[in-house]
């Protein structure tokens, strides 16, 4: 193919693009397919690889913006594109990762403050099952004096009763 | 429950942190304390424990100014209305609490800093440090309207209002620098400082002291540059909106 300016873009560069665009698309929707991948985060794949398939495919749109953003070859102006996508790609991601990181972060140190509560909760169980000395007893003289086997023994001073 | 609690982020500070919650018992013993164990992978906890503190226990290594947040959630949960933060690492003196405290409890400032500068320690901090601390305290100053002398300082006091506000996500999960200071200033918080006497720090291994040297000054430059000035670009929600009971 020639164009007004007399740069060819050659059939195996156009099937190149073509099957690799294919390619894309298909990977991406197989892998939401098997939930290997979330649909919120494959939109932009997918917006790719309809980018790269249209402009493989309609020569005249990929011509007039190789014409319009000043690039040398067709081939260059794809080239460009894919460029642009990875870079928005990575801005995406990190605004991503900025926010689960955020998230990881509050349920850590909301995890830290229930596991402070929970430890709270278990010492005053285990204290009030311990070894607590009544100094009163009950009204016949009789105090808990040990605790065996989670239970207690009341013991009496007064060996009579 | 006390109407006060001191938080003591640590790190690594096995050797440290029971002296440091022995001085914080003896300069306020109606005090609550409560140690941030960030990650430690020595005995902090058990330590800290023993000297009759209270633990929160990061599951992982979360960062000094995550630390001080776990502290500050902990705080605004349980009801408390005043809050003290100091350093495990034995740098800063315990006695000098109840002075941060007293701007606070006649209620003339939401948040008072343990400054170094403002009393003759000794410190001399090292070259490059000095200059960042004069470029960013002299355009701190100027933006915030009072002598900055020690922006970095963990030592602090702050009331209810100012704890609720830094709980937000806005707060740093590394170091409060000039930067977080500006951005509390703008949401209409009342920041002091007061002298303070500082230490050499007793553990010599401890990860937060050692802030400085894992960033290049050259870094450091950069990363605080670009803070001030996006902090000054952001529309910052004032700390009417955000505790609006105040």
């Amino acid at each position: 193919m020639v164009t007004d300016q007399g740069i060819v873009m050659s059939p195996r560069q156009q099937a190149f693009a073509l099957v690799a665009s294919i390619t894309l698309l298909i990977l991406i929707i197989e892998l939401v397919r098997r939930r290997k991948l979330r649909e919120e985060y494959s939109w932009l794949w997918i917006l790719t690889g309809i980018v790269i398939l249209v402009l493989s495919v309609w020569y005249g749109a990929l011509l007039f913006i190789t014409r319009l953003i000043g690039a040398v070859t067709p081939v260059s102006t794809l080239f460009m594109f894919g460029i642009l996508f990875l870079v928005v790609t990575n801005i995406y991601y990190s605004i991503k990762i900025s926010t689960l990181t955020t998230q990881v972060k509050n349920l850590a140190q909301r995890l830290t403050i229930l596991d402070s509560y929970m430890r709270e909760i278990r010492k005053h169980q285990d204290t009030e099952s311990s070894p607590v000395e009544d100094p009163g007893g009950d009204e016949r003289g009789c105090r808990l004096v040990s605790s065996q086997d989670n239970g207690h023994t009341w013991k009496c001073e007064d060996q009579n009763l | 429950m006390s109407e006060m609690v001191v938080i003591i982020p640590a790190y690594n500070e096995e050797r440290s942190v029971a002296q440091v919650i022995i001085g914080v018992q003896k300069a306020v013993p109606t005090a609550d304390i409560v140690v941030i164990n960030d990650g430690s992978q020595d005995r902090t906890a058990e330590e800290a424990s023993r000297a009759g503190a209270r633990i929160l226990d990061h599951p992982y290594n979360m960062g000094y100014g995550a630390a001080l947040q776990t502290g500050y959630k902990f705080a605004l949960e349980n009801g408390y209305r005043y809050l003290a933060q100091i350093d495990a690492d034995g740098q800063h003196d315990p006695e000098y609490i109840n002075e941060l405290l007293a701007p606070i409890l006649e209620g003339s400032a939401d948040i008072v800093i343990g400054s170094r500068f403002l009393m003759d320690n000794g410190y001399r901090a090292p070259f490059a440090k000095r200059v960042g601390m004069l470029v960013f305290g002299a355009l701190t100053s100027r933006i915030v309207g009072y002598h900055v002398t020690d922006p970095t300082s963990g030592f602090q006091a702050l009331n209810r209002r100012a704890f609720c506000y830094c709980a937000r996500d806005c707060y740093p999960t590394d170091f409060a620098d000039a930067d977080v200071l500006i951005m509390l200033h703008r949401a209409g918080l009342r920041i002091r400082e007061v002298a303070v006497r500082m230490y050499p720090s007793l553990n010599r291994k401890s990860r937060y002291l050692n802030m400085y040297s894992i960033f290049t000054p050259a870094y450091y430059l950069f990363k605080m540059c670009l803070l001030m000035f996006v902090t000054l670009l952001r529309r910052e929600q004032s700390v009417q909106e955000v505790v609006p009971e105040w």
